[in-house]
């Protein structure tokens, strides 16, 4: 390859040139290959969740990812502090400069430096048109260990394990679009004001009204970004005499939004039950510190799906847990509304859990919808009050009438309202997905955490340095995960994140257990010890692991 | 230490009857061991030296180890488990009985009952002429109509739409939402990319569009680099905590909107205020902490916190003095241009470039793209490093999806528009210019307007703000200004401005840091939960209530006096077909003082005519609707008419 053409400006392309509409189709959502390959995922009536053992990997592995740890922060800490005083041009962004600090100091961005820096090629790619089935992702190269990233002037097709695209609505052909651009032409590119002062449309009215209803709540608001949503609820209505206590894997924006409130917070360990039920039992009946006063709202904040870890709540415990103590029940669906339950709504959906026994239900349109922004569905009267306090609707833009067209058409589909028969496939192509790709993986031998049903799919690396590696190697192979290291993970875990859409077709996932059968060898992450060898299905012949074996 | 010949066979015997021997034999292979490895046999010749010759030593080092091994071993306590009180289970499960949580929220009540039913819905797009829907979720308006509608058989029906309003409440003030150009480019990038990006920037979610954008950001403002986020409120949220953390120190105009004041409550960093625009004030108060700042090693992050155009006064930070105290003083400065982006300015850039600062001078810029640029999200430009650390360590856009791609290519060709109709008279930002010009010309010669209501924002500046003079308040019963009597901050600042304003000189507020006093107060434990004390507790409570309700808030009054002015806007769109829009501050989240206002947003396409109409029809609603109001308790009156 001739490195002297590569550009740092990024270069001109026209993504989907010289498709044929079906084509493009195809390359944003494959067409399903069988109807054995549907599968609707519902929890077992009364089985009791289990809150599943996380496999560990042997000790060697974790003495390994620890010594790797260990000299990464020696040899790190070593450059920095000879750097800082010989070589201080490289190390200019993190000392003092004529009387003024650092905009960070070095300590604080010790990880950035150091450890994210070895993979940034694979962070951040740079991408162009539609996140579907296949993602265009333009080709990068360095020559000096990532300081300088060149746009070489190629582009890959990957397959799509990375993007949100649950349903597979991130499409430019179909309905949904079709929808959007009659929007854009009436209403225009934005709504121009805050929700409060003219910035709402009947086009938003309409799309609380459909939310509430999709969710099975009396009435909801919706916002332009699920990260807002969480982190301006609840300074709304908690204050310092009020308790969160809060899943200790809870989203940042869930953590901002406590810390803005000022609410005392405390954590309890990721699905833990037991430990809940013991810091509920304490709280209540200790009251507030020092003056034992009893609190004056307790709230539960957990999440539906967790992004990173493939779990659910036990919302079974949880809603029988309220039930008993009195506290209120706050799940962020950012993840799982739409991607879990047999009708795609959600955790109450898949529990087959009246919606009335949780008290707010939140969520997020980024993830299952193709679209932007968050919502928050509860009974009238709290909406009612929410509406009046919240300051999104009176600080903040209205969400796009554009994307609110979006969210309408997708929810409509997958209600069976629009295109019936659609939103039925999606969701039972997604089931069948995520469980096939998830038993294939553990039959390999890796160990990936979560629930059967779930469509994120954690695949444990543990050693930090096999993440570039194995990023770089599934990038070759034309596929696109996300990596995630330390500090979104625990420091000993790191791990290539899957998420799996309904877009992908059962030979997708065969090609990408295929290629991540050879890797694991090569790259020794296969690191299960137990025997996997359940069937994910027990009624499709066409659907075993007879292949992978 | 003569076992060291001791052999390990014959320990072994001996151990049988003597386990003494036997430990020192293990201890003994041990060393023998040690001294095999590299290094060992030296280690172990130093510590036997060491120890014959200095038994204290041994006698403290020994105490020191045992000290570790209690505090390893010993059960971390919180200051929480310390206080508790030990109770049985039986008694913990009669206490989970007895704890009635309160409401998750609080029932809105008759006298707010006029916000949610105000709350516009347009039946269709938001352009410069709107249709208000009649018929929708809040019942809104029907409050303030003339009359019930019934059809034939007697049925209540919903109001008609309102045909045909003017829309002087959008924030489109270059009204390019609907501009042919833009709805062209971005169909095309819906057709290619779809609606939504699907993913944070880091996973994937970093689009062709995004890159393209924040180049041509850095471009036009002449710096380094730019990073766009999903929306525009969170942007100052999450970029103030980024750079603040504790130690750290801002100092803020009183007079910033809601944006940054939470963004610096979560910064947890120190918040000292200076009185909105006054810059002798800042510059005292920076003098005055000078030696406070001297000795801070190693040194820690400073800033000056301002609005370029205050969302809330409509008025300028005097951005040239703001750059020449910072550099004075070595902090940076933190400039939100949100509401300047596109409306300000010979290049439309914002104040610093109406006063031909160059943006390299400010360090961190934010601004919003929702407002004139006609898209949606926020940015932030500055220096490289600056950007380079918020894209890992900034919450709302590390967490966040990206923004949708067809905004972001909206905004940069809005981007390209200004650039093309530069120093133009007719372009829109120069009618726009021309037309708040007009406006506040004639809002402040207009006799009966000036009668009752002060003109608060500057001309030149896209929204008009209004508010009702002292001479009004004053009959009325209104304060001149509200704050939030139940915040700590609030208070602090409010203490701290009125010392200010009383003694004329710069004494700076400062938050107030819990007294030890009061934390230190010892509490006798009051059992809550026995009959009598519940009781007491309640009987206390009500005849606290009664009193209460007797004694008008701030809040309350502060609610009456927005009701009036939602009144009259109301009248506004309902009899002359205008909607302007209100300041809606909320009273309880801000810590700085609020007043309620009138605001009337321009648009680059109004005629000379239409705001002739808005001066005449404004006027004539206020001395309307206040002509005929005496005291507090009318108004109060009038708010208390129950919903139709
Ligand atoms: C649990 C949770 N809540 C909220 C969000 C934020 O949503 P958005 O990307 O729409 O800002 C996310 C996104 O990653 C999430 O995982």
């Amino acid at each position: 390859m001739d490195s002297s053409k590569y550009t740092l400006t990024l270069p001109k392309y026209i993504p989907n040139k010289g498709l044929s509409q079906d084509e493009q189709r195809e390359k944003e959502f494959g067409s399903l290959e069988s109807p054995e390959f549907l599968y609707v995922s519902e929890h077992e009536p009364n089985t009791p969740y289990l809150v599943e053992p996380l496999e560990e990997p042997s000790y060697f592995t974790i003495l390994l990812t620890h010594l790797n740890f260990l000299i990464l922060i020696i040899v790190g800490n070593f450059k920095d502090f000879f750097g800082t005083f010989f070589d201080k041009k490289q190390f200019e962004d993190v000392i003092e400069k004529d009387g003024y600090a650092p905009y960070y100091s070095r300590l604080e961005s010790f990880y950035v430096r150091r450890m994210k820096r070895k993979i940034d090629d694979n962070f951040s790619i740079p991408t162009t048109g539609v996140p579907g089935r296949y993602i265009t992702c333009y080709d990068r190269h360095s020559d000096d260990y990532n300081q300088t990233l060149k746009y070489t002037g190629s582009v890959t097709n990957c397959l799509n394990f990375a993007s949100y695209n649950y349903l597979g609505f991130a499409q430019s052909v179909g309905i949904c679009t079709d929808d959007a651009l009659v929007t854009l032409r009436k209403y225009g590119t934005g709504a121009g004001a805050p929700r409060h002062q003219g910035g709402t449309t009947d086009k938003h009215a309409e799309l609380e009204k459909l939310v509430a209803k999709f969710v099975g709540k009396d009435d909801s608001l919706i916002f332009s970004q699920g990260f807002s949503t969480n982190a301006n609820l609840f300074d709304s209505f908690l204050d310092s005499e009020c308790l969160v206590i809060s899943d200790e894997l809870n989203h940042s924006s869930i953590r901002t939004g406590l810390r803005i409130s000022g609410v005392t917070i405390k954590r309890f360990p990721h699905n833990n039950m037991a430990k809940l039920e013991k810091i509920i039992r304490t709280s209540i009946s200790q009251g507030l510190p020092r003056t034992h006063k009893p609190w004056k709202k307790i709230i539960v904040c957990v999440e539906g799906l967790y992004s990173m870890e493939g779990t659910m709540c036990p919302l079974p415990q949880l809603v029988d847990l309220r039930d008993k103590y009195g506290f209120y029940l706050f799940v962020d669906e950012a993840h799982s509304i739409g991607a879990m339950g047999p009708n795609g709504r959600g955790v109450c959906d898949y529990f087959n859990i009246d919606p009335s026994r949780i008290d707010i239900l939140m969520g997020t349109f980024t993830k299952s919808f193709g679209a932007a922004g968050g919502y928050v569905a509860a009974e009238q009267h709290i909406i009612d009050r929410l509406r009046l306090d919240l300051t999104a609707p009176v600080y903040s833009e209205s969400i796009s009438p554009v994307i609110v067209s979006q969210i309408l058409t997708s929810m409509k589909i997958i209600m069976g309202e629009l295109n019936p028969g659609e939103g039925k496939e999606r969701i039972q192509r997604i089931a069948f997905n995520s469980r096939y790709l998830r038993a294939g993986l553990k039959k390999l031998g890796f160990i990936a955490f979560g629930m059967d049903d779930s469509p994120v799919i954690p695949l444990l690396l543990y050693v930090p340095n096999k993440l570039p590696a194995v990023a770089r190697a599934l990038y070759k192979r034309g596929i696109a995960v996300v990596i995630v290291g330390y500090p979104a993970t625990p420091i000993d875990s790191s791990r290539i994140r899957i998420c799996v859409s309904a877009a992908l077709t059962k030979s997708d996932l065969d090609k990408v257990l295929r290629e991540l059968d050879f890797i694991g060898d090569k790259m020794y992450f296969k690191y299960a010890r137990g025997k996997h060898n359940m069937e994910p299905f027990t009624d499709k012949p066409n659907a075993t692991l007879e292949a992978f074996h | 230490m003569d076992t060291s010949n001791v052999s390990y066979a014959s320990s072994i015997a001996a151990a049988v009857v003597d386990p003494e021997r036997e430990l020192s034999a293990r201890i003994t292979s041990l060393i023998d061991r040690i001294k095999t490895l590299p290094g060992g046999a030296i280690l172990i010749r130093y510590i036997q030296s060491s120890y014959q010759d200095d038994p204290i030593r041994t006698v403290i080092e020994i105490f020191l180890m045992l000290f570790a091994v209690r505090y390893f071993f010993s059960k971390k306590t919180s200051p929480d488990s310390k206080e508790a009180v030990p109770l049985s289970e039986k008694e913990i499960d009669e206490l989970c009985k007895q704890w009635k949580p309160r409401p998750l929220a609080e029932p809105v009540t008759e006298a707010e009952l006029y916000k949610l039913k105000k709350i516009p819905v347009l039946a269709g797009a938001v352009d410069k002429k709107i249709t208000i829907s009649g018929e929708n979720y809040l019942d809104y308006n029907r409050q303030f109509a003339p009359e019930k509608r019934y059809d034939v058989e007697g049925i209540e029906c919903p109001e008609p739409p309102l045909e045909d309003v003017l829309n002087l409440a959008s924030l489109d003030f270059l009204n390019l939402s609907h501009d042919p150009r833009l709805l062209e480019i971005a169909a095309n990038i819906i057709k290619n990319h779809g609606v939504g990006a699907c993913g944070p920037p880091g996973f994937f979610g970093n689009q062709d569009v995004h890159i393209r954008l924040e180049q041509r950001l850095a471009e036009w403002y002449g710096v380094d680099s730019a990073i766009v986020y999903g929306q525009d409120y969170c942007t100052p949220i999450s970029i103030l905590p980024t750079f603040l953390k504790r130690g750290d120190i801002a100092i803020v105009d009183a007079g910033c909107s809601l944006a940054i004041q939470k963004g610096l409550l979560l910064s947890r960093c120190q918040v000292v205020y200076f009185e909105h625009r006054n810059y002798e004030h800042l510059a005292n108060t920076l003098e005055e902490l000078q030696e406070e700042l001297q000795d801070i090693k190693p040194l820690n992050r400073r800033v000056i916190v301002s609005e370029g155009l205050f969302a809330n006064t409509g008025d300028f930070a005097d951005v040239p003095k703001l750059v020449e105290i910072k550099k004075k003083y070595k902090f940076r400065l933190f400039l939100d241009e949100s509401l300047s982006v596109g409306s300000i300015g010979p290049h439309g850039r914002g104040v610093a470039d109406y006063y031909g600062v160059p943006a390299s001078d400010i360090d961190i810029l934010t601004g919003s793209l929702a407002n004139s640029l006609a898209s949606s999200g926020g940015f932030c430009v500055g220096e490289k490093p600056m950007i380079f650390y918020q894209r890992i360590a900034s919450a709302a856009y590390c967490f966040s999806a990206s923004l949708a791609p067809y905004s972001v290519r909206v905004a940069n060709e809005v981007i390209d528009m200004l650039e093309q109709n530069e120093g133009k008279k007719d372009s829109p930002l120069g009618l726009l210019n021309k037309n708040s010009a007009l406006l506040h010309g004639k809002f402040s010669k207009n006799r009966k307007i000036s009668k009752y209501l002060d003109v608060v924002s500057e001309s030149g500046s896209p929204v008009v703000i209004l508010e009702f003079n002292k001479a009004i308040k004053n009959k009325l019963g209104f304060y001149q200004y509200y704050y939030n009597e139940n915040n700590k901050t609030a208070q602090a600042h409010e203490k701290g401005m009125r010392s200010f304003e009383q003694s004329g000189t710069a004494a700076a507020a400062k938050p107030s840091s819990k007294k030890v006093s009061e934390s230190k107060k010892s509490f006798e434990r009051v059992d809550y939960y026995s009959d009598e004390a519940v009781a007491k507790m309640k009987s206390e409570a009500s005849q606290k209530a009664i009193a209460e309700s007797k004694k008008k808030s701030q809040a309350d009054i502060h609610n009456l006096e927005e009701f009036l002015i939602s009144k009259i806007v109301n009248k506004l769109m309902l009899e002359d077909k205008m909607l302007i829009g209100t300041s809606q501050r909320l009273l309880k989240m801000e810590v700085f003082r609020v007043r309620p206002v009138f605001k009337i947003c321009l648009s680059s396409d109004l005629s000379t005519k239409e705001i002739d109409s808005v001066v005449e029809k404004l006027a004539n609603q206020v001395a309307g609707v206040v002509d005929n109001i005496k005291c507090l308790e009318d108004v109060e009156k009038l708010n208390s008419v129950k919903p139709l």
